[in-house]
């Protein structure tokens, strides 16, 4: 798949994921690399950015295996991007399928 | 590539980033590895999972909006060894380059620490049903009120003190603006009785326009002020 193409789409999975429950970055991944076929690297500076950008609040929690795990949380603002990204992109896929069933692909 | 040798190049190629970010990114790489290996990965393997460590490190400067080719050219020219001199400067830019990031960050830290005590007071809708959220907040909420008092009164003093200096500006030009239109008049009068005044009554007009428009500047300064308030 297009690398432009899934840049975009990646963070509003991020943001999507985090929003249920918060996560830590390799769980992360792993959930949004089941769908989409990414770099195991790229999801990290998009975390890094959104928590940047304070849409995500991190904090540590002891794991059972191994050292503390760094866990995203998503803020009050995280919360109102995510809800705008995701009302962007659902208006952009609409458009584009209706552009191309006008073009006649079904 | 082993793991060390893979954080290696990744701290090196992240050195203009401030200390503490670089050492974020990295600690997340190595546990990301270390997790990896946990699942029955071979180091290599989980390495070669991040594909091309130039493309990665793109990445993740681009997400501190970070010019890729920024951190490429300055090792580029240290590993020619263009001089000691070329290097220094490229490393002091490269210090302030990062300070100037560090005191934006701190910037913005302490923008988002006032969001987050406005945001305290006026909690989200879905949490104002909640009453302990509030009784919570109430002793800080009066020391604030007190806090928003104080600062309203010092305003209002500040207000009154730059309108008295305006005054105190606006009252001298308006005096000479009315002495000059009086000089002015009574050596027109002169002029045409054939008494050799021009220059001075062309200067008496000058003094009329200059204190004039230093009136109606400071004037038209207290009456937006005042108007201004009116409508609040």
């Amino acid at each position: 798949m297009n690398a432009q193409f899934k840049k975009g789409v990646l963070e509003l999975m991020v943001l999507a994921a985090v929003s249920s429950r918060d996560m830590y970055g390799y769980e992360l991944v792993a959930e949004v690399s089941k769908v989409v076929n990414v770099k195991e690297g790229t999801i990290y500076p998009i975390l890094k950015r959104l928590t940047n950008e304070h849409y995500f609040e991190t904090y540590l929690r002891e794991s059972s295996e191994g050292p503390p795990r760094k866990y995203y949380h998503l803020t009050a603002a995280g919360i109102m991007h995510l809800e705008e990204t995701r009302k962007e992109w659902q208006e952009f896929c609409q458009n584009v399928n209706e552009f191309l069933k006008e073009q006649g692909y079904e | 590539m082993n793991k060390k040798e893979f954080l290696d190049v990744m701290e090196k190629r992240l050195s203009m980033l401030e200390a503490q970010e670089r050492e974020d990114m990295l600690s997340e790489y190595a546990q990301h590895i270390e997790l990896k290996m946990q699942s029955g990965m071979s180091e290599k393997e989980a390495i070669d999972d991040f594909g091309d460590i130039d493309s990665l490190i793109a990445e993740i400067l681009e997400a501190y909006h970070i010019d890729p080719s920024y951190g490429g050219k300055a090792k580029k020219s240290a590993a020619e060894g263009i001089g000691k001199k070329a290097s220094g400067v490229i490393n002091r830019s490269k210090q302030s380059f990062s300070n100037f990031m560090e005191q934006q960050k701190e910037k913005q830290e302490q923008r988002m620490e006032q969001k987050r005590e406005e945001d305290k007071d006026r909690p989200p809708r879905w949490k104002r049903k909640e009453g302990s959220g509030f009784e919570k907040g109430e002793g800080r909420k009066m020391v604030e009120t007190a806090l928003q008092k104080i600062l309203f009164v010092l305003k209002v003093a500040f207000v009154f003190c730059v309108k008295a200096c305006l005054v105190l500006v606006m009252l001298p030009a308006a005096v000479l603006t009315l002495f000059s239109l009086f000089g002015f008049g009574t050596l027109v009068v002169l002029l045409m009785q054939g008494y050799p005044l021009a220059g001075v009554t062309l200067v008496m007009l000058g003094c009329i326009l200059g204190f004039g428009a230093v009136t109606l500047f400071v004037l038209t300064f207290i009456m937006s002020r005042w108007m201004k308030r009116k409508d609040v």
